[in-house]
């Protein structure tokens, strides 16, 4: 393969990092050719990230107006983690009465212990009902305003 | 969680501030500011009109981001949503064509390497000065932001073929004007 063929087949393809299988035997050999391919291929990547044009920062005024921008992002939790977290607690509430070490409690306390270990449930349930009305209180609003035409 | 702007992809970036990180969107508006200044340049043809543009091209960006899905890399929706500001913004004023501002690379600092790359980019605007305005888009697309042909085939609805045929002769004048210059007497820049 010529020089000027075997450059052509570089300067063609998209990726100006690589060099193409094609020529590879042709760079082998031809020490020209291969030290002009690695100067154009560090040019090529040299451009990449740079501009045309530079500017004065622009990143405060900018920032400033996204700052101010009322759709601010927030992370939600999906309704399938409420669900899987309410599943969880009612689980525990049934599973721990089977467990050895509240048997032994209930062994040593009797029903002395059914008052405080509710109050430490209803918390807890309190707690995460608390935790979806809050979050979802925009939601519950518009539902209620939908389902019963009027608004609160 | 603002993180380095060397180590955070873009997508990564654009994952905390959907999570509620605002203030990481810094490292997309720095990262990004000069690339889209220079498509505003390209278009609108001066600096204060263009500093306009990207202004408004990051908040735009900002209030879609819901609507980047991860399809794709968030670099090229980036650069469609510019570019389709940019082709809106032009229609709005049609500015005139000013050659000799075009011509010139933009001055970047006087280190040898900072050197070296004003003139390649010199060389670069020379090649394309006698394309029509979203050709020379495409050449900034191509070497600037890394896309490839297909890319910017798909952003800027010119066939591929064009893209690939004006790409290679900018590659080839690129090629040809570098000897004699500093540019060529380095291998690594």
């Amino acid at each position: 393969m010529k020089c000027e063929k075997a450059m052509e087949k570089f300067l063609e393809q998209d990726d100006g990092r690589r060099i193409p299988i094609a020529v590879m035997p042709h760079v082998l050999f031809c020490s020209k050719c291969r030290m002009e391919m690695v100067k154009l291929s560090n040019i090529f990547y040299a451009l990449r990230g740079d501009s045309p044009y530079k500017t004065a920062d622009m990143t405060s005024i900018i920032m400033r107006s996204v700052s101010a921008r009322e759709n601010q992002y927030h992370r939600d939790v999906s309704l399938w983690q409420w669900l899987v977290a309410g599943a969880v607690i009612c689980s525990g509430i049934i599973i721990v009465n089977y467990s050895l070490s509240f048997l032994w409690l209930k062994g040593h306390f009797g029903r002395d212990l059914e008052i405080p270990l509710n109050i430490i449930w209803g918390f807890i349930i309190i707690i995460y009902i608390g935790s979806f009305v809050g979050t979802h209180i925009d939601n519950i609003k518009k539902a209620i305003e939908v389902k019963f035409r009027f608004k609160i | 969680m603002l993180r380095s702007n060397e180590i955070s992809s873009d997508e990564d970036i654009i994952r905390d501030v959907l999570d509620g990180d605002t203030e990481a969107f810094t490292l997309i508006v720095e990262r990004y500011q000069d690339r889209i200044f220079s498509i505003g340049m390209r278009f609108l043809k001066n600096e204060d009109d263009s500093r306009d543009y990207t202004q408004n091209l990051f908040i735009n960006v900002y209030d879609r981001l819901e609507s980047y899905q991860g399809r794709g890399s968030f670099k090229s929706w980036l650069v469609r949503a510019a570019y389709n500001q940019a082709i809106d913004a032009w229609r709005a004023c049609k500015p005139e064509a000013d050659l000799d501002h075009e011509t010139e690379a933009a001055e970047c600092g006087s280190g040898e390497r900072e050197l070296i790359l004003k003139e390649i980019k010199d060389i670069l605007n020379r090649a394309v000065a006698e394309l029509p305005d979203n050709y020379k888009i495409c050449i900034d697309l191509y070497f600037f932001w890394g896309l490839s042909h297909e890319e910017i085939s798909n952003i800027t609805d010119i066939p591929l073929n064009t893209i690939k045929s004006n790409v290679l002769r900018a590659k080839k004048i690129l090629r040809s004007k570098l000897s004699g210059t500093l540019a060529e007497e380095y291998h690594e820049v």
